[in-house]
């Protein structure tokens, strides 16, 4: 059993330095939203209020949608301890990313206890050994995104559960009910899951609970209530319908008659709910979602980890009945739920499958390893899996920064250039070039002063000055005669696209 | 009645397989094309600058790239949009029934059809050009709808019979529906 902790000790360090590693630098360059959510969180710090002045706000107006407030003041706690930078924007997500792993690996820990099977011993180790490798998770885990987090919440509130299911304490089913509500707050697949998750739940222990004095249960329900009822309001709201709407796989069919709507409703659906399972979907890259894989080459699960999810789901069959079997099965259907209600399929917000397929996988290796002929299969099955590794390695270090580099933006670098001038030049700069609505300006150097023109500008405010335009290569300049180009910024991509030129009219 | 619901998959099969017949051949990215393969090395390669030959050859040669090329184009198969397509939801119910039924109950030798079944698509992949896309319909989607029949027959065989029907009822619906509302997206897959 030394060793046992020996490798659970191991596998976290591993963990945390592929989450830590180069954190702030790659993915090179921040997105929209990442931008969006540093915004808001250093606003946050600074003053209590929001981008547009609210004052602590529940929901953070953000571009074409809200924002829940997890992630936002998660990152803003980041900010207050290693500044306002990428790196302490893509912390919270980084740390949930390591600590869901140790989570996972509790929660398996917990669910396989009392096994009379000793190879079941193994089962927590190697499942979240998939789910620290998988390319979906690591990626996830190291963007400043809200779903790293929100999965992390989740899968917290699911190892409370076992333990309340083991001890039948009602301090961790309080506890459970706590960090799904995090979750809520969180990210927004979790709105959908969470309720339908619990409902699951409690339906499956509902003799455990019924134990309970009916002041007990009528309290915890009302509080559960009490809490939600903030992002539930929220979320019939238009502001709260705002993402939904944009993102819809029912679009398609709100025009149309009622009976039309009713009856497509089921089949969209089901055409979504499907995709989640194939192994098109499991194995292989899905346009147009390209900054969610590490590459064209890969899907959310390696190519040798289908095989193993056919054959744990053979041997999730022949389970007796049993926690393992239960949760694996509640979590697998519900899990791509809030996913299929939108248009994709989309690996960020089907993030939260990691939990039931990395348990599959798991199952699915440690049956191999029991079987007769394991040392053949292993023989034929090892090297390939070491391949693909070192491939994924190959592809993560060396092609992903330069290939889709493009991407990622490279907001930064522009503003850096661009305070060079900032005392001696009026700058003006092409919306095109910057993203987010122009936020990437405040969020690196809130002092720099910079007019964002179209297609129309005015003319310079100070005729003394001389103007600095950033724009980008493609952007033919009508209303300038004479020109000298100052600093061009390329990407480090084999066809060296030009990303921004620096213009002194 | 369990003969009654097995007419209806088999007429909403021979339905879909007019549907694909109305079609010339199966969509370019369910086949392996050497050039293809070629020219995503070529990219690959391109890629690695700086790093000494014998490491990229490592990672990018022909044997690497078409495997995986392979795999991908055979795993777009499994995309279970594609099998709705081939099956209809109804057979989809009955192709995962069908599955548990082998692997929990069923003999060694229908373990290995049931398993030889999952190759077929493998043939379409490598040797698309081979054979008219015609005889392709039946090798590639007959076989699947006939264990699609196999698996729901014995789904109708050890669930409740009230149950039973009450699915069946459901799936049927869903079908249909599904036939009217994704019958031009079959154009994903084949092209007319």
């Amino acid at each position: 059993m030394r060793w046992h902790w020996l490798l659970v000790a191991l596998l976290l360090i591993v963990t945390f330095i592929t989450r830590f590693y180069h954190l702030g630098v790659f993915p090179p360059g921040l997105t929209n939203d990442e931008i969006s959510i540093g915004v808001n969180a250093y606003s946050l710090l600074r003053d209590g209020t929001d981008q547009h002045g609210v004052k602590y706000p529940l929901w953070f107006r953000a571009e074409g949608e809200y924002k829940l407030p997890g992630y936002v003041y998660a990152t803003s706690f980041s900010m207050l301890l290693f500044g306002k930078d990428d790196f302490a924007l893509r912390l919270p997500s980084a740390v949930a990313g390591g600590l869901g792993v140790l989570f996972f690996y509790l929660f398996t820990q917990e669910l396989v206890r009392g096994k009379k099977k000793e190879a079941f011993v193994w089962l927590p180790l190697i499942a979240s050994s998939v789910m620290a490798f998988s390319p979906w998770y690591l990626q996830a885990s190291r963007m400043g995104y809200e779903a790293s987090l929100g999965l992390m919440f989740f899968i917290v509130a699911l190892y409370l559960w076992t333990l309340f299911l083991r001890k039948k304490s009602l301090l961790f089913l309080g506890m459970s009910v706590c960090f799904f509500i995090f979750a809520m707050y969180t990210y927004n697949s979790y709105r959908v899951l969470v309720p339908l998750m619990l409902l699951s739940l409690f339906y499956s222990e509902r003799k455990l609970l019924f134990t309970f004095s009916r002041k007990v249960r009528v309290m915890l329900v009302g509080l559960f209530l009490l809490c939600i009822t903030p992002v539930m309001m929220f979320s019939v709201t238009s502001q709260g319908l705002e993402r939904f709407r944009v993102t819809s796989a029912f679009s398609e069919l709100q025009n149309e008659p009622f009976i039309t709507r009713i009856t497509g409703y089921p089949v969209v659906f089901l055409h979504n709910f499907v995709q989640y399972f194939s192994p098109f979907f499991l194995s292989q890259f899905q346009e147009p979602n390209i900054i969610y894989y590490i590459s064209k080459d890969f899907g959310v699960l390696f190519h040798w980890e289908i095989l193993f999810l056919i054959i744990g789901v053979l041997s999730l069959l022949r389970l007796e009945w049993s926690n393992v079997k239960k949760m694996t099965l509640i979590l697998l259907f519900l899990s791509p739920v809030p996913a299929a209600l939108t248009v994709g399929p989309h690996p960020l917000r089907s993030l939260q499958m990691i939990v039931p397929l990395s348990l599959l996988i798991g199952l699915g290796i440690l049956f191999m390893v029991q079987t007769k002929k394991r040392l053949m299969a292993l023989s034929l099955l090892v090297p390939f899996i070491l391949f693909e590794l070192f491939l994924f390695l190959h592809t993560y270090l060396i092609h992903y920064p330069i290939l889709y580099q493009g991407l990622w933006g490279k907001s930064k670098e522009v503003v850096m250039e661009a305070e060079r001038y900032d005392t001696t030049h009026e700058i003006i700069i092409n919306t095109k070039i910057l993203p987010s609505n122009n936020l990437a300006i405040p969020f690196y150097n809130e002092q720099l002063r910079a007019e964002y023109v179209n297609d129309l500008w005015l003319g310079p405010q100070n005729p003394d000055k001389p103007v600095l335009y950033i724009t980008h290569k493609k952007d033919q300049m009508r209303w300038a005669k004479e020109k000298k180009l100052l600093k061009t910024i390329t990407l480090d991509t084999p066809n060296k696209d030009f990303i921004a030129n620096f213009w002194e009219l | 009645m369990k003969r009654v619901i097995l007419i209806g998959l088999v007429l909403l099969q021979i339905y879909i397989n007019y549907l694909f017949l109305l079609c010339r051949s199966f969509a370019s990215y369910l086949h392996f094309e050497p050039s293809t393969a070629s020219l995503h090395l070529t990219d690959l390669i391109f890629s690695d600058t700086d790093l000494p030959l014998l490491l990229i050859r490592f990672f990018h040669n022909k044997i690497v790239t078409f495997s995986l090329d392979v795999l991908n184009r055979y795993a777009t198969f499994f995309d279970f949009s594609l099998f709705l397509h081939i099956v209809s939801p109804m057979g989809l119910w009955g192709m995962l029934f069908g599955y548990y039924y082998l692997f929990t109950k069923g003999s060694r030798l229908y373990k290995i059809l049931g398993l030889a079944l999952l190759i077929l698509p493998m043939v379409e992949v490598l040797i698309p050009l081979s054979f008219p896309y015609g005889l392709g319909v039946y090798y590639v989607i007959i076989p699947f709808q006939l264990f699609s029949l196999f698996g729901y027959y014995h789904f109708l065989r050890h669930v409740d019979t009230k149950k039973g029907y009450i699915t069946s009822g459901i799936l049927f619906g869903l079908s249909l529906l599904w036939l009217v509302y994704y019958n031009d997206s079959i154009t994903a897959w084949c092209i007319k």
